[in-house]
């Protein structure tokens, strides 16, 4: 049995709770996160990469829109290198309700989106693909955020001030002494080990799996799972992020994301977390609703297919500031005392929201935390920049070693790491070749990343590094990780069995859109792989 | 007017082109890009023939035993650097050095030496793309527990500018280096310095025969080349050649010696454009219309053969809900199911394909109406057979490519 | 909008097989190019999101089109390659990049085989390049030569018979009775005289009134040497002087398999008067008898030639997806043998090779070619070779020292027909 001790424990790594960690940290507060799997592997990694400006909820959701463009605004400033600020247009086409527009225009200049009309005469020329039956465009200062980069761009700014983070360490229960909640124990997945966090107070930031923690002592907590379905298409098809000028709806938003578009998302309301498996209907019906923006839209080519699970908080007595109209649930966050709510003193659960608004959500929780240790001091994250100083002789050093744009992408994604790997290029200058060449991702950075002690998957150094997330899923760069893993021996499973769960892996979100060139390449693959390699 | 047009210039299809070429018909072969060969090992998978054949409309059950074996019999009459015989089981590398069962190959990829080998030296060409010697010496040592398995690292000097920048050779391109008249040179060095820096002073057959040393030597394909195979006999002990990882240079040699084996024969063989179009008068085929630049072409002949191969190969195109056969848009043989989880595992919608009759003529899959009367289905587009978990691609391309080319 | 649909469709076409970069004869030769495949439609994605990338990558992809006759996918990688030098400008390459580049230059020009063969490298290429006219105008641009500088042409200046009249003699009867417009291309007009002479003689043979406008050139060695709106203008000019011929559905013959590509190829998309007719038009010289021939239109009164050839299918042939229709006209000749070498690009590709950085490479590219032809030739397979490009022509002749001429030369000989110098 492993012990640890802390003054928080905070149990879930997606953005909340890394974004509480490094806040926490920031505040000179000592705390460890445990995650169950790798960090941002659930929800924080399963949705379209918005970074919002507030304008989609303008008109139903005025408390998220406000919250959305203050923090869209502090993101920028703080985390450029995870942002791509693409900007953002709302589209509105023949068939939409004109009356809409009045609405959201209002609901923008409310909540302080600002917003500006484009001539049409200029659309064509900067979106050739968009339908031709828009008829009013406007934009709003939307981005594109990547999820991963972000994550773990707050763990390693937490480690730096002292915080602590375990993946694939699962908590099974709270621990608790009378009505206090006084820790956490739990398994590590990897090697089957326990562990025993000692802490004055728990946060509960596990998403979707937030109602399972509290269970865990019985206290209860209404989250919905609200499953959302998208899609990644194989190249960028617009520049900017695409929303329709109407009520939110299902599949209307374009995200470009580095050399893909993700279209979303769907909304269904599933009984578990780990219902996350997309599926043929919802790709079909993305398709259906994406291809009135991007006529033609069935016959691009889909790489895979991807669903994360939201949490959502039905109880609106907790919920800050709430103004639910209708049927919508609020896209809001919750924050809950369980001290107030089931006598259960130091216990906080953190539930709903959206990824823009994760900094806001560790800060109010931050604050909370604070005032329950008796700890004065303020918050950091809103001015605290994450972006890494990478001095510039190091940049003319990656672009001499990496060709094209291979070495921005490199320091976009390892910050200051970049430093080992650069190094390692120049002992062996084979490992600057480019082991992913559909991401650009080069030997010397796939072996960093491998070596890595929070690695231990090769799903891990995908998410770290975009291996096998471009067009052909893992057809050659899944044999090319190989020779990494066998040096890293005893980190990792016998070769074929983890070659076989990335492929597995992969294949989960190519099942539902397999046609067309990316069931070529699904042909491909298996020649590869059950024919040439005799895996099967 | 051609006596007959293949539509396809893979495996199947080259191998009709080839038979029919020698039995005096004049041929073209239309292929859309180069054929599948070169992603594949080079070697000719059978699978479980015996097995296969009990499976109700399996191509191997509809052509027959006795097609199958004149199948292979002609390839290897064609090929005599093909080994192995019908009911024997042969063992290759694979790319990653596991030894895995095979049908018919080069000699050099024969792997039986390595079963009582007590000494296998592993040659690693230096900067090989996609070669990874220490993933091989793994599964060598596990596959060959009696025997020592040591690393030889070799570097040419041809390739020198590819080291200093940093850059990979691939296997393809040491396989051409060997191949010209300084790599067969290059090639007698590095054997003989092999036998001295392993075998030290006592080079002789005799005592490799004595020490059980086998030497593997990946990126190297002696097959087709009198100059390689010879240097390799000379050497004092057996060389074992592996397969690749695709691109292939094996795969490459195979196609290469089917393309000129064809030609040779008067065959005309036209890669880059695809057929866009057929026309049709009732139930045959007159010509079929190529997307050459500018304006397509017409070809006509007295009969075709497709073998566009299936999905990968671009003769079967599947959309969203539905699929359709490229070149004469016949009717597919569609399975219920589509996919199962295990990815390497059986796929059912790798079923798909034409269905066919005993003579190869494409049917109706409902009323088992002949379609076309003069049109035959070959390789990858027929339905009911999966060439990558049966490993049976090879077989069934050399039969059927050689029951068409017999019957044009 | 559909040129942007078909961009979006080509890209997602490629499945990375690597098959392009497999079969390129650059990236085998050269280890600074890093293959189709990489800057085609791998680069293809990060261009469009907007990745800086240094253009200068770009510049070994010469032109020769090999990556699109191997797609099994039917990715037009060349044009992609065409295109994003076109929109990232003529940049010069980075001081860094230079350094490397001469670095691996001196490493590949150190290989004695190579220039063996060649005699000096510097020297041969000097000669080869003064020697051929039709580069003028690209040494000026390229090696800063003058255009007018008194460079010696061995060859006097093609006309055709009606060249610079036929307006005026056949205006008002194009549809009567049997022609066709030639389209000679540079090289026939400043260096192959001869050849073209026997173009219109073996047409004129088979009954047809040859026309020959004042075309300028085609456009390949301007747009494969970045100068694309120059290439665009020639296009325009060019299908104007066709426009008239093109109305009155003549054929327009093309000698050079590079100049036919072109036509067929680049030409349609022109958007000017004729661009939409000109690609059902326009025919490769043997492809136009070939038709002929299955008209039973062409005269097959032919004599006995008793040699034995090798024939090299050009890239740009090979591109145009018709087959290879001289050597089925060939082999309709009594005597006439015929053998197709496999053995890929000669390097010359249009200009690529001519250009003083690249001869070198031009001439590894080669390689396997020229030793097959030279291994051929001594175990006496065939005499001489046949390709119908002038610069294959020229390449292969230079690199193996084997005989090489225009198949047209077998059909004048097998009609008895004589050209005068």
């Amino acid at each position: 049995m492993i012990e640890y001790s802390a003054q928080v424990v905070i149990i879930g790594g997606g953005a909340t709770g890394v974004g509480i960690l490094r806040d926490l940290s920031l505040r000179g507060i000592s705390a460890i996160l445990l995650e169950q799997g790798d960090l941002a592997q659930g929800t924080s990694s399963r949705f379209h990469g918005l970074l919002h400006s507030g304008a989609r909820y303008a008109v139903t959701d005025p408390v998220s829109a406000a919250e959305c463009i203050a923090e869209n605004v502090i993101l920028k400033r703080i985390v450029p290198h995870c942002i791509s600020d693409t900007g953002g247009w709302f589209v509105q086409l023949e068939e939409d309700d004109p009356a809409f527009l009045a609405l959201w225009t209002q609901g923008c200049a409310k909540a302080g989106i600002p917003i500006r009309e484009i001539p049409l005469s200029e659309v064509q020329a900067k979106e050739p693909l968009l339908a031709k039956t828009v008829v009013r465009v406007f934009e709003v200062p939307d981005a594109a955020v990547d999820g991963f980069k972000l994550v773990w761009a707050n763990a390693k700014s937490a480690k730096r001030h002292g915080g602590e983070y375990r993946t694939y360490h699962q908590v099974e229960r709270l621990l608790r002494e009378g009505e206090q909640v006084v820790g956490a124990v739990g398994r590590n997945l990897l090697t089957g080990e326990e562990f025993i966090v000692h802490s004055s107070m728990a946060v509960n930031a596990a998403g979707a799996w937030a109602s399972q923690v509290t269970g865990s002592i019985g206290v209860s907590l209404d989250v919905i799972c609200d499953k959302g379905t998208l899609l990644a298409f194989n190249q960028r098809l617009f520049q900017r992020v695409i929303n329709r000028l109407r009520p939110p709806g299902d599949g209307d938003i374009f995200v470009p994301h580095e050399t893909i578009t993700i279209l979303g998302t769907t909304s269904e309301v599933v009984d578990s977390p780990l219902t996350n498996l997309p599926v043929e209907e919802e790709v079909m019906k993305l398709l259906k609703v994406g291809g009135d923006v991007l006529p033609g839209l069935s016959k691009h080519r889909i790489i895979r297919a991807f669903a994360g699970v939201r949490p959502l908080h039905r109880d609106d007595r907790e919920v800050q500031g709430a103004e639910e109209e209708g049927r919508e649930v609020s896209r809001t966050f919750a924050m809950i005392d369980h001290e107030v709510e089931d006598g259960v003193q130091g216990l906080l659960s953190i539930v709903g929201g959206k990824f823009t608004t994760y900094r806001l959500m560790a800060e109010k929780v931050s604050d909370v935390v604070a005032e329950k240790l008796g700890i004065k001091t303020s918050c950091q994250t809103a001015v605290e920049s994450l972006l890494p100083e990478i001095p510039d002789n190091m940049r003319k050093r990656a672009a001499r070693l990496l060709p094209w744009g291979a070495a921005e992408k490199m320091l976009a994604r390892l910050g200051e790491d970049i430093e080992g790997v650069l190094t390692e290029i120049e002992r062996d200058p084979r490992k600057g070749q480019m082991l992913c060449e559909c991401e650009m991702v080069s030997a010397a950075e796939v072996e960093w990343v491998a070596s890595d002690q929070d690695t231990h998957h090769l799903a891990d150094i995908r998410r770290k590094t975009r291996l096998g997330m471009g067009t052909c899923q893992g057809a050659f760069c899944t044999y090319r990780a190989l020779p990494l893993l066998l040096q890293e021996k005893g980190r990792y499973d016998p070769l074929r069995e983890e070659l076989k769960r990335f492929l597995n892996q992969r294949w989960k979100g190519i099942r539902p859109v397999l046609w067309g060139q990316q069931l070529r390449e699904t042909e491909l693959t298996r020649a590869i792989y059950a024919s040439v390699l005799h895996l099967g | 007017m051609w006596d007959g047009i293949v539509v396809g210039g893979g495996l199947a299809g080259l191998t009709a082109g080839i038979r029919a070429s020698e039995r005096g018909k004049r041929i073209l072969i239309i292929s859309e890009g180069v054929g599948s060969l070169t992603y594949s090992s080079g070697v000719i998978d059978l699978g479980e023939v015996g097995r296969l054949q009990g499976l109700e409309n399996h191509p191997y059950a509809l052509l027959g035993e006795t097609v199958v074996r004149s199948g292979l019999n002609y390839f290897q009459a064609l090929f005599p650097d093909y080994q192995g015989k019908w009911g024997e089981i042969l063992q290759v590398l694979t790319p990653l050095g596991s030894p895995r069962r095979a049908g018919l190959m080069p000699e050099g990829l024969n792997a039986e030496a390595l079963q009582d080998a007590r000494q296998i030296v592993l040659v690693a060409p230096e900067g090989m793309k996609d070669f990874f010697p220490d993933v091989i010496m793994a599964n060598l040592e596990r596959a060959y527990p009696q025997s020592v398995v040591k690393l030889y690292p070799i570097r040419m000097d041809e390739f020198e500018a590819w080291r200093v920048l940093g850059k990979s050779v691939t296997g393809m391109d040491y396989a051409k280096f060997w191949r010209s008249v300084a790599g067969s040179e290059g090639l007698k060095r590095v054997l003989n310095g092999l036998a001295q820096d392993i075998l030290g002073k006592s080079v002789t057959p005799e005592a490799a025969s004595r020490e059980k040393l086998v030497v593997i030597f990946p990126g190297l394909v002696a097959a087709f080349s009198n100059t390689l195979k010879e240097a390799l006999s000379k050497a004092p002990f057996s060389v074992v050649e592996m397969t690749a990882f695709p691109p292939s240079a094996c795969g490459q040699a195979l196609y290469d010696a089917l393309k000129q084996k064809f030609r040779a024969l008067g065959g005309e063989l036209l890669v880059g454009a695809g057929v866009r179009s057929v026309e049709l008068i009732g139930k045959t085929c007159k010509q079929v219309m190529v997307k050459s630049k500018g304006r397509d072409t017409a070809f006509s002949a007295r009969s075709f053969v497709l073998a566009s191969g299936g999905i990968f190969g671009g003769g079967i195109e599947v959309g969203p809900g539905n699929a359709r056969e490229t070149v004469f848009g016949l009717p597919l043989h569609l399975p219920a199911t589509w996919t199962q989880a295990e990815f390497l595992g059986e796929q059912p919608y790798a079923q798909m394909g034409i269905e066919v009759n005993r003579e190869l003529r494409p049917v109706d899959p409902r009323s088992g109406e002949v379609l076309l009367e003069n049109v035959r289905v070959i390789g990858r587009t027929l339905a009911h057979w999966d060439p990558w978990v049966e490993h049976s691609g090879g077989g069934v391309s050399l039969a059927s490519g050689w029951f068409a080319g017999e019957k044009m | 909008m559909s040129d942007v649909q078909d961009r979006v469709t080509n890209l997602d076409a490629c499945i990375k097989c690597s098959a392009c970069t497999a079969q390129c004869p650059v990236a085998a030769v050269y280890p600074l190019f890093l293959g189709p495949k990489s800057v085609g439609p791998d680069a293809e994605r990060f261009r469009l999101e907007g990745v800086d990338m240094d253009p200068s990558y770009l510049d070994y992809c010469s032109n020769c089109k090999t990556c699109e006759v191997t797609c099994p996918s039917g990715v037009k990688i060349t044009s992609m390659i065409l295109n994003a030098r076109e929109t990232r400008g003529n940049t010069t390459s980075k001081v860094e990049r230079e350094n490397l580049e001469h670095q691996v230059r001196d490493l590949v020009l150190g290989r004695a085989e190579y220039l063996g063969r060649a005699g000096s490298v510097w020297s041969g290429l000097t000669n080869r390049v003064l020697g051929i006219p039709m580069f003028r105008g690209l040494l000026e641009r390229t090696l800063g030569i003058s255009r007018q500088a008194p460079l010696p042409a061995y060859h006097s200046k093609f006309k055709g018979q009606k060249r610079g009249q036929t307006m005026k003699s056949t205006g008002n009867s194009l549809t009567a009775g049997k022609k066709v417009v030639y389209f000679p291309g540079c090289f026939v007009t400043y260096n192959d005289a001869l050849t073209g002479q026997a173009v219109l003689k073996v047409l004129e043979h088979n009954g047809y009134e040859v026309i020959v406008p004042s075309f300028h050139c085609c456009g390949v060695p301007l747009q494969a040497n970045g100068h694309f709106s120059e290439a665009r203008d020639n296009a325009r000019k060019n299908i104007a002087l066709m426009d008239p011929y093109l109305q009155a559905k003549l054929p327009v013959i093309a000698g050079c398999t590079s100049c036919g590509l072109v036509l067929k190829e680049d030409y349609p998309s022109m958007e000017v008067n004729g661009s939409e007719r000109i690609g059902e038009q326009v025919y490769d010289l043997f492809e136009f008898l070939w038709e002929l021939h299955e008209r039973k239109e062409l005269r097959e009164d032919f004599r006995e030639v008793p040699v034995s050839l090798g024939y090299h299918a050009p890239c740009h042939l090979k591109a145009q997806g018709i087959g290879t229709p001289s050597v089925r006209i060939l082999r309709l000749i009594p005597g006439v043998l015929v053998q197709e070498l496999d053995a890929g690009c000669c390097g010359l590709s249009g200009s690529f090779g001519f250009k003083q950085e690249k001869y070198d490479l031009a001439m590894q590219i080669g390689e396997p070619l020229f030793d097959q032809v030279q291994h051929s030739v001594a175990k006496g397979e065939f005499q001489s070779m046949m390709t119908e490009c002038g610069g294959c022509q020229i390449q292969i002749q230079h690199g193996s020292g084997v005989k090489t001429e225009h198949p047209v030369w077998v059909l004048m000989q097998a009609y008895g027909l004589e050209v005068n110098d």
